[in-house]
């Protein structure tokens, strides 16, 4: 099983990279070939990218634990949603910023020695809470990445600049479809890894306080996504707004777990 | 067997003329059986679009090369004389290289534009369907769509957009997830809008409302286009209900003007206006483009996309010729293969039978002697043949020539009478139009817009 596991481990930066390049060929030139392959070369890369993470898991219970394994598990949870919103939308054109990222995240995770040895996990709620938070987390980048190319596309609309943005990038509409949908599931998984992190956090073996930095965070992150995704439902907000606020909740999201961690003591860093 | 092309297109002719001329599809069919039975074709392919009427086929033996466009000028009355003057016919190879090209959308209005691919395979199907396609055109049709397939996909002059109608549905696209669900209104009902509507028609937009001054006009367009028409009054309300706008006009002052619109945008929701206002001076008030939501465009922002998009094909237009002429190379080098097979075997028929003839004549050989002469003399027709092959088959050596000095019956072709093989195929054309306007040159600023 370890060296299946270690197989693709080896194997899974070079299924990232032809499909992160079938969808580059596609963005840039459009090419038929590479369209027809590139969702195939994905689904495969995020196929093994799971069976990887899956022996990892039954050959270490304490993989949640181990910073590797979580960079890994963003990456397959980047890969996941966006998989799922391409099979549902139709677009291929977007598929080379996710595939970027995923293959960055496979490549740093490979380097921290993914199947080496990870601190304890106390209880199995703390790895449901932690899977809940990666796809969280996941959510919030996509929608972010679109939201940003939908702010360029808009950008390049308005200021009429017809290059080679305009001329690749889906429509407005699409775009923005992308990021809300993103951010529902992002708000969905949030849902989630709080419920959980409160059944986690009130263990008698651990300090919780609803004014832990860690918690006020999270809560308005979740609290921020509700909103935008309530207010587009209802027609309150429009697409820019949306997608500068899935920027800033990613931002956010980035701060409260590399620099609020340092002042938590559910999180201590 | 020599292919044949006969025609006029908007190289070479105004367009009224190539209006006049162009044959409807349901007059396709009595067009073939006339160029077969009138024409003195024996295979025949027609080829009728708004920019070219043109006839492919192999004449019969003996026909006059005029005849086609005889027999094509009588389908139409008052087309007397009209191909003759404004037409051209080629012969051999360039017929083959002006079907590459033509089919490869190299010799479109719009340079790489991809209707002319499915137009060819449309007509091939008819002239199979109708009993008029033989075996040079199941040849070369079949292998110009492959070559356009193989120009489209290797360069880039079918990509991205050029001309102002596809400008304005890039932006609509750039805008909407499905144009399918889009509604779009006019201000106008001249050409220019006409043509935009026509276009948008084509992507299957939602609905479609036509505001005019004049009303009869819009009910014309509208119904055309399967539309309704609305005041031109009511312009600013209709915009504000629609998804894109065309506007075009030769009103003095902008008809849709931002005090009108603004107060109705706010009705809206999230959803995109995209305003093409394609009228000079301006029909739509700038200031709308300040609007939240709204995305204002005019003719000079098309035209600048269109022109973009012109000058990426354009340079890319030598390697689509390269692709194109190296087709019509590998087309004669193969055609003469096929053509030199039943010479070649005559060739070696009448070489065997003169070496029998020879071996017989000699009596005072032992049996010994003759099995030696029999092996040496086998192996010298063979080494004979192997130089020889290569040469008849990329016509070096003329098969014909060779078997009519060396006193060997020539075979018959191999489909269809043979004709004599020329070398110079430049002296097989007759342009009407004087020097040779078929070539690349069809890019520059006054290039019409719209497509085949």
């Amino acid at each position: 099983m370890e060296s299946l596991a270690r197989l693709l481990q080896a194997a899974l930066p070079v299924a990232w990279t032809a499909a992160a390049a079938a969808y580059l060929l596609v963005f840039l030139r459009g090419e038929r070939p590479a369209d027809r392959w590139c969702r195939p070369l994905a689904v495969g890369a995020a196929a093994a990218h799971t069976v990887l993470l899956v022996l990892v898991g039954l050959s270490a219970h304490t993989a949640f634990t181990s910073p590797a394994f979580l960079i890994s598990a963003v990456g397959l949870s980047v890969a996941l949603v966006h998989v799922v919103l391409e099979g549902r939308v139709g677009s291929r054109t977007t598929g080379v910023f996710p595939a970027s990222i995923v293959l960055v995240l496979v490549v740093v995770s490979s380097a921290l020695d993914l199947l080496g040895p990870a601190p304890d996990l106390p209880r199995w709620s703390t790895a449901v809470h932690v899977a809940g938070a990666i796809l969280a987390y996941a959510g919030l980048l996509l929608s972010s990445l679109y939201g940003t190319l939908f702010l360029m596309q808009q950008r390049a609309m308005r200021s009429r600049r017809f290059g080679l943005l305009w001329q690749r990038l889906p429509s407005l509409e699409l775009l923005d479809q992308f990021s809300v949908r993103s951010l529902v599931a992002a708000a969905i998984f949030l849902t989630l890894t709080i419920g959980f992190g409160h059944v986690v956090g009130t263990a008698p073996d651990l300090a919780f306080a609803y004014s832990d930095p860690k918690i006020m965070f999270t809560n308005m992150i979740w609290l921020g996504a509700v909103l935008i995704v309530v207010s587009r439902r209802l027609h309150w907000m429009r697409p820019a707004a949306s997608a500068w606020g899935a920027i800033v909740l990613f931002v956010v999201a980035v701060g409260n777990m590399l620099i609020v961690d340092s002042f938590s003591s559910v999180h201590p860093g | 067997m020599e292919l044949i092309v006969a025609g006029l297109s908007h190289h070479t002719a105004p367009l009224e003329l190539r209006e006049r001329v162009a044959l409807r599809p349901e007059e396709l069919p009595r067009a073939l059986d006339g160029l077969v039975t009138v024409g003195g074709l024996s295979e025949a392919l027609v080829l009728s679009t708004c920019n070219r009427t043109e006839v492919y086929g192999r004449l019969g033996e003996g026909v006059d090369r005029e005849r086609p466009m005889a027999a094509l000028e009588q389908l139409r009355p008052g087309a007397e004389g009209s191909f003759r003057r404004h037409g051209y016919v080629h012969g051999g190879e360039r017929a083959v290289g002006h079907l590459f090209r033509v089919t490869a959308g190299l010799d479109s209005l719009v340079l790489g534009e991809p209707q002319i691919s499915g137009q060819v395979s449309r007509a091939y199907s008819l002239a199979c369907s109708t009993g008029t396609a033989g075996p040079l055109l199941h040849r070369v049709v079949p292998r110009a769509l492959q070559v356009g397939r193989r120009v489209r996909t290797e360069t880039s002059i079918a990509r991205g957009i050029a001309s102002v109608a596809g400008a304005g549905i890039g932006l609509a696209v750039r805008a909407f997830r499905d144009l399918g669900s889009c509604a779009v209104m006019s201000i106008g009902a001249g050409q220019t809008v006409a043509t935009a509507l026509r276009a948008l028609h084509g992507k299957g937009v939602r609905s479609i409302v036509v505001t005019n001054r004049t009303p009869e006009r819009a009910e014309r367009l509208a119904a055309e286009l399967g539309g309704t028409t609305a005041p031109l009054a009511d312009a600013a309300r209709y915009a504000a209900e629609a998804d894109i706008v065309v506007a075009a006009t030769d009103a003095a002052v902008p008809l849709l003007r931002d005090a009108d619109l603004a107060p109705l945008l706010r009705r809206r929701g999230a959803r995109p206006l995209v305003v093409l206002d394609l009228g000079v001076p301006r029909d739509v008030d700038p200031a709308i483009a300040g609007r939240r939501g709204v995305y204002l465009y005019t003719l000079d922002d098309l035209q600048g996309i269109a022109d973009r998009g012109r000058n990426e094909r354009a340079a890319d237009l030598p390697r689509a010729e390269a692709i194109v002429t190296s087709a019509v190379t590998e087309f004669r080098r193969r055609r003469r293969s096929l053509e030199a097979a039943p010479a070649l075997r005559a060739l070696l028929d009448g070489l065997l039978t003169m070496r029998s003839d020879v071996i017989e004549a000699d009596r005072d050989l032992s049996d010994a002697e003759r099995a030696t002469v029999e092996r040496l003399t086998g192996h010298f027709v063979d080494r004979l043949m192997r130089r020889l092959a290569p040469r008849l088959k990329d016509g070096t050596i003329p098969p014909a020539v060779l078997l009519d000095s060396l006193g060997i019956e020539r075979p018959e072709a191999p489909d269809g009478p043979e004709t004599p093989d020329r070398t110079d195929t430049d002296r097989t054309d007759t342009d009407h139009t004087g020097p040779d306007r078929t070539g690349p040159d069809h890019t520059g600023p006054d290039q019409p817009r719209e497509t085949t």
